[in-house]
């Protein structure tokens, strides 16, 4: 087979005559023997012997070169000689026998033309024209003589031209061989054909290589493909070609077989995976003639899917694994946060308890010094608790991404000093010595300032400063520098203490504690997650060389910003004004199913002036509402039998169903986090108080409220309505197009809002309200607006819901008739109604 | 020529989307879903600059879609803004224009405030 590409080479740089010379010359040879023998008898007999004599050299020259030929040896007379007897034979043919002779030129023509290479071919040729031409003048006539020198040029020229013409194509046919040679040998695919008639087998080189042989591998004794198959594979692809073998089909049809991989055996004995794509050649009589099939080595592939596979099953085998870690780890998450949730709670109402006790204590009667000490150190422990409760609140927020970082201008100098007074005595019983320095100059006469948040920042001084005295040798220094690198405000705090190996990975990690009894592992955690919650970093740097430098970095006050002086005790005190007039004449509910909150809250209500009722939960609450309706109530939210947002519901319904103005209701609760503010917003409380609150707090909502003003922690300041649903409408021109189908969208969603409201269904009537609430107020539909929030309002305080019909009437009547002002071109009159 | 930026608007009412789509859609290129379950797939898809997110919406409110963003990698740098029918805009400057700590704005506020409030968030 050719597919290889290398016999057609050689053929390529040759002219036809080269490449059939031989054969040529065999046909000729034969034929010229046959033709000139009778003819050169016959010049014997008729008396001419000399041409007889060289005729019959020119027969003999050929049987000579043809019986050479044929077995394959050297030619005995060479070309040219033979071209020099012929030359001889034809002038004396010519010269004897004149025009007869003539004729034996153009055969001779030929054969050299055919015979020779080209260029040689035709200087014998013209040379054979010149001799012949040069007797025929002058032994003929001028124009007999004229023709035929005219004839054999035509003769040469066409016999170029069609050699030429010939050779053109085979070129291009060779070219298409050689390039076709190029894309199998670039398939890397090996070939086998099978002979019907011969049951002759080929194997390309490739294929051999394949199977481990050499590609002139001789393989005549080797057995049918099949037996090269894997045993396996074998009578699967032996049925499959007989099938297709036997199908009779158009003659001269060539059809595919179907394809398919299978395993072949290698010639060191292991099996090698083979893609086949097979192709049935059917004869003249529709039957299967020739089977020839490429077949590509896919063993590779298998390889990498059997790979694949085992991977893929030992994925799985860990997915499974993660998916189970994941299930345990996702149910201790919600355990362990809802215990946290629920110890955040349940330790705050305790400790807010406990003093609640001590300001008792020390109010109702003198503590002498002792005592005060006492007092003095429940109280700090207490507070100390509730700072760490509300410290893992706000990780908790800074964890979900939650916590609202609103910086200001934060003496980093002045917070680190305040932490210094604190750990000093700690401190000095280790010797260990603490220094400071601003760049530039000595702390005491430098400031260093980031934009941060006070208490963040103390926290995590605080944390950062105990370790590092903790860490350090007895007698070293710690020491504090501050500067400012690259718009950030840079703390960085080093002790002689070193690291070890085994923590440093861990340093930064949740609940990774070392060498400290009792330590939470929180310490560090926090003290990074609050420097990044600031926009900042936290690292660490450890060394035997160099001992441990932690690197706070913030950042720096931005340009304009001015710092905030601090006292000598570093953290500034909230600047709040206390209104120290008399209390009011109110009528107090105070809700809260923990005792102790109720009598700290309760002693600092004196009555009179005010009147103080207390309530154990919501459903008590509604009960001393209905009986003695109050001015203010301070309303726990999680109470058992009925909770402080059920509570406000039906006390606002009270409200409504008496006709009385609403009573100032103050959410009052252990928890604080943006979340339970937005309900108490939803739920209608007009503040919002986290325990423990201050008397002095709550006694400023008192005065707001006896006063009328807003409360100091307002929800709800409303601003006016517009005047009615007659006012025109502030669409904009931009939304003229899209005007019609939103107000028709809304009026079939008033009356889904109507029917809700007549159904008593209060989700959907909340659910509605509010969709109608905000589309219209951005489409500047105000009143309308107003008026659907309104109604989810009522709704969602538990009024009479059928009641709330009306209201979506008049809904529907101003989305029917509303007038229209253009908001581009205010102050002219109404363009248009643009009323359904 | 500035790039112009990419926002998420997310709201179940059709006519909110169609009212931002008038008055934004000028100066963003606005992508918009209802559903709230779509919102982490359309932002790890579209990488949009900010998301722009009713808080009452079926199934999910806005905290859990915020939640649900700033839980995944590669969408915790898109800024949310709340879009809340909720609270009143003077309600909202009470409480820092923020709610549960992501910045907020007003469906009451004008478009003007909005459109503002979006890009000092992009800036």
């Amino acid at each position: 087979m050719s597919e290889d590409g290398h016999s057609s080479r050689t053929r390529a740089a040759e002219p036809i005559v080269a490449a059939y010379r031989e054969r040529i010359l065999y046909a000729l040879a034969i034929i010229a023997t046959v033709v000139l023998l009778p003819f050169s008898i016959g010049n014997f007999v008729k008396g001419y012997p000399l041409i007889g004599a060289v005729s019959m050299a020119v027969v003999l020259i050929f049987v000579a070169d043809a019986v050479a030929i044929y077995l394959r040896r050297r030619l005995p007379v060479p070309i040219p000689i033979a071209f020099v007897v012929i030359m001889i034979a034809l002038v004396i043919a010519i010269w004897g026998r004149g025009l007869l002779g003539i004729f034996w030129t153009f055969p001779a023509i030929l054969l050299f033309h055919f015979v020779l290479e080209r260029r040689l071919a035709n200087l014998f040729n013209l040379t054979l024209v010149a001799l012949v031409g040069g007797v025929a003048f002058y032994t003929l006539d001028t124009d007999v003589a004229l023709r035929i020198v005219a004839g054999q040029l035509l003769t040469i020229v066409f016999t170029n031209i069609f050699s030429y013409v010939v050779e053109a194509e085979q070129k291009k046919e060779t070219e298409q061989r050689r390039r076709l040679g190029l894309l199998v040998r670039a398939t890397n695919a090996g070939f086998f054909q099978w002979d019907r008639a011969s049951d002759e087998r080929v194997y390309s080189g490739r294929l051999k290589e394949m199977l481990g042989y050499a590609p002139d591998a001789d393989t005549s004794a080797w057995p049918p493909l099949p037996e090269f198959m894997h045993p396996d594979d074998r009578e699967r692809r032996v049925s499959r070609f007989q099938e297709g073998a036997r199908q009779i089909a158009q003659p001269g049809v060539q059809r595919l077989a179907t394809g398919g991989d299978f395993r072949l055996r290698h010639a060191n004995g292991e099996y090698l995976w083979v893609h086949a794509q097979g192709l049935f050649i059917h004869d003249d009589d529709g039957r299967v003639a020739r089977y020839i099939a490429s077949l590509v080595d896919v063993s590779e592939r298998y390889r990498q899917q059997q790979d694949l596979r085992r991977s893929h099953n030992q994925i799985e085998v860990q997915a499974q694994q993660l998916r189970d870690q994941n299930a345990a780890l996702r149910d201790a998450i919600r355990v362990r946060e809802e215990v946290e949730r629920i110890a955040r709670h349940d330790l705050k109402t305790p400790l807010n308890s406990i003093l609640a006790a001590l300001r008792q204590l020390r109010e109702q009667r003198k503590p002498d010094a002792r005592e005060r000490d006492l007092l003095g150190m429940v109280e700090g422990a207490a507070y100390r608790v509730l700072d760490l409760v509300n410290l893992s609140v706000d990780i908790y927020r800074m964890e979900q991404g939650a916590y609202r970082f609103s910086p200001r201008a934060v003496d980093l100098t002045a917070l680190a000093e305040s932490v210094a007074r604190d750990v000093r005595a700690h401190a000095d019983t280790k010797g260990v010595h603490i220094e400071m320095r601003v760049e530039g100059g000595p702390a005491d006469t430098q400031r260093a300032y980031a934009w941060a948040e006070e208490m963040l920042c103390y926290s995590v001084i605080a944390n950062l400063l105990k370790n590092a005295v903790e860490a350090s040798p007895d007698g070293a220094t710690v020491r504090i520098e501050f500067s400012q690198a690259g718009g950030q405000a840079v703390l960085r705090m080093r002790n002689d203490g070193v690291v070890p190996v085994s923590v440093r990975r861990s340093f930064f990690e949740k609940y990774a504690t070392y060498g400290k009894v009792g330590g939470s592992g929180l310490g560090t955690y926090s003290a990074r997650l609050m420097a990044r919650v600031q926009q900042g970093e936290l690292s660490m740097h450890t060394s035997d060389e160099e001992g441990t430098v932690l690197e706070l970095r913030l950042p720096a006050l931005p340009e304009g910003a001015a710092p905030v002086l601090h006292g000598a005790q570093g953290v500034a005190a909230p600047a709040t004004v206390h209104d120290a007039r008399p209390l009011p004449e109110l009528r107090v509910l105070l809700v809260d199913d923990d005792e102790f909150n109720v009598a700290f809250v309760r002693s600092g209500l004196p009555s009179p002036p005010l009147q103080v009722v207390t309530a154990i939960n919501g459903r008590a609450a509604v009960a001393a509402a209905r009986a003695d309706p109050p001015d203010v109530v301070f309303m726990d939210l999680e109470m058992p039998v009925m909770n402080g947002f059920e509570a406000i519901g039906r006390i606002r319904a009270l409200e409504v169903e008496a006709g009385r103005a609403p009573c100032k209701m103050i959410a009052f609760s252990s928890y604080d986090d943006d979340a339970i503010r937005r309900r108490c917003v939803e739920a209608g409380f007009d503040a919002y108080l986290s325990k423990p609150a201050p008397r002095e707090r709550i006694h400023d909502i008192l005065h707001a409220v006896a006063d009328g003003r807003a409360l100091p922690e307002p929800v709800h300041p409303r601003k006016p309505r517009p005047s009615g649903p007659d006012d025109p409408v502030d669409v904009d021109l931009d939304l003229l197009g899209a005007l019609p189908r939103f107000v028709e969208t809304r009026t079939v969603l008033i009356e889904e809002l109507r029917a809700a409201l007549l159904a008593g269904g209060r989700d959907a009537v909340l659910r509605l309200a509010h969709k109608l609430a905000g589309s219209l107020a951005l489409y500047r539909f105000e009143w309308a607006a107003d008026e659907s929030r309104a109604i989810r309002q009522a709704a969602a305080d538990g009024g009479d819901l059928a009641s709330l019909a009306e209201r979506c009437e008049a809904l529907r009547r101003h989305l029917g008739a509303f007038k229209l002002r253009d908001r581009r071109d205010d102050g002219r009159a109404p363009q248009a109604a643009a009323g359904r | 020529m500035a790039v112009r930026r990419k926002l998420l608007l997310v709201d179940d009412d059709e006519a909110i989307i169609e009212f931002l789509n008038v008055k934004l859609g000028g100066e963003f290129d606005l992508m918009a879903t209802g559903a709230p379950e779509k919102v982490l797939p359309l932002a790890l898809d579209g990488q949009p600059d900010l998301v722009l997110c009713d808080i009452d919406l079926p199934g999910m409110d806005g905290g859990d879609i915020s939640a649900a963003l700033f839980a995944n990698p590669q969408t915790r740098g898109i800024p949310v803004i709340f879009l809340t029918a909720l609270v009143t805009p003077e309600d909202l400057a009470a409480q820092g224009n923020q709610l549960a700590g992501r910045a907020a704005i007003s469906k009451q506020s004008p478009i003007e405030d909005i459109a503002a409030r979006i890009r000092a968030s992009l800036a």
